[in-house]
């Protein structure tokens, strides 16, 4: 059964406390202009970039399983195309 | 509402339009501005009253033309917001002394439709997208950086690499409860006020 999402103050605070997370768990593989950035979660700088998607989802597993974390990778739309956990 | 700081958003509102809705209203949210919409749900007549008001209470105005053709076979095209763009261009050509600093950009999907089907509007500020949400963002950032000359505005790399995040956030937060489908049929007024919570917390910590 489809359910209306509602924004209200309680749902609100919850999405924006992952904003600035306490511990970096998540590393965002992220296609900019003709390159594809790794983003560790509440930075906007890059990591580093690289020219294809696969090269950046490598270093950025290669990262997360140092830290025990979790690679996210988007869409060009900025939606979520894939998830990768090291936890 | 403060006129400075309003932007009044004339786009389509199907589902393939939705991605480029998003990261539009987040962008402008990103530049603390505040985006006024006007839900589909209302009737006609409150529609345009609501129109109207955000015009007058808007010194920004995007307008999105590149539904002002058929999507499909068979579809007719709308001209909702042809419409919409006249009435914003006559308010800021015949409106009183605050109208005139008015700012309107007009958003398409190819660079050089719009002259085929509404070549009048040539001279005003017109870009393309590419249906793309990341060219939609910088398109919309640059020209707001080219309205507000004094101020520096945040690149559009990083509004990207921070929609990227929210998006992110969003959909871990809320997935549990709703389906994919559910998240992408949110009201747009619901997913502004989300875009607002998040900006605010994300700005403070960097």
């Amino acid at each position: 059964m489809r359910k209306k999402v509602k924004y209200s103050k309680r749902r609100g605070e919850a999405v924006a406390s992952l904003a600035h997370p306490k511990t970096i768990s998540k590393f965002h593989v992220i296609v900019g202009e003709s390159k594809w950035s790794v983003v560790k979660e509440g930075s906007t700088k890059a990591l580093r970039s690289f020219s294809t998607a696969n090269q950046a989802i490598d270093y950025a597993k290669e990262i997360a399983a140092e830290k025990t974390g979790e690679v996210v990778v988007h869409e060009e739309s900025g939606f979520i195309k894939d998830r990768v956990s090291f936890l | 509402m403060r006129f400075e700081n309003n932007v009044f958003i004339n786009c389509p509102f199907d589902d393939g339009y939705r991605p480029l809705l998003k990261a539009l209203v987040f962008t402008l949210k990103y530049l603390d501005l505040v985006p006024h919409i006007s839900e589909t749900t209302s009737s006609s007549n409150i529609r345009i009253n609501q129109i109207k008001k955000f015009i007058r209470n808007c010194k920004y105005g995007i307008h999105d033309i590149s539904r002002n053709k058929a999507m499909s076979e068979g579809e007719l095209p709308r001209f909702n917001m042809p419409y919409e763009l006249g009435l914003d261009i006559g308010a800021a050509e015949f409106g009183r002394s605050i109208l005139k600093t008015k700012k309107i950009l007009i958003l398409d999907t190819e660079r050089y439709h719009y002259q085929k089907v509404i070549s009048d509007i040539s001279g005003q500020d017109i870009s393309a997208h590419n249906n793309e949400p990341q060219i939609l963002v910088s398109k919309v950032r640059n020209w707001l950086s080219s309205n507000a000359s004094e101020i520096v505005l945040p690149s559009a790399n990083e509004i990207w690499i921070a929609y990227n995040q929210f998006t992110d956030d969003l959909i871990s937060t809320l997935s549990p409860t709703y389906s994919a489908q559910d998240l992408n049929e949110m009201q747009i007024s619901d997913y502004i006020k989300f875009s607002n919570d998040w900006v605010r917390r994300f700005k403070l910590a960097k």
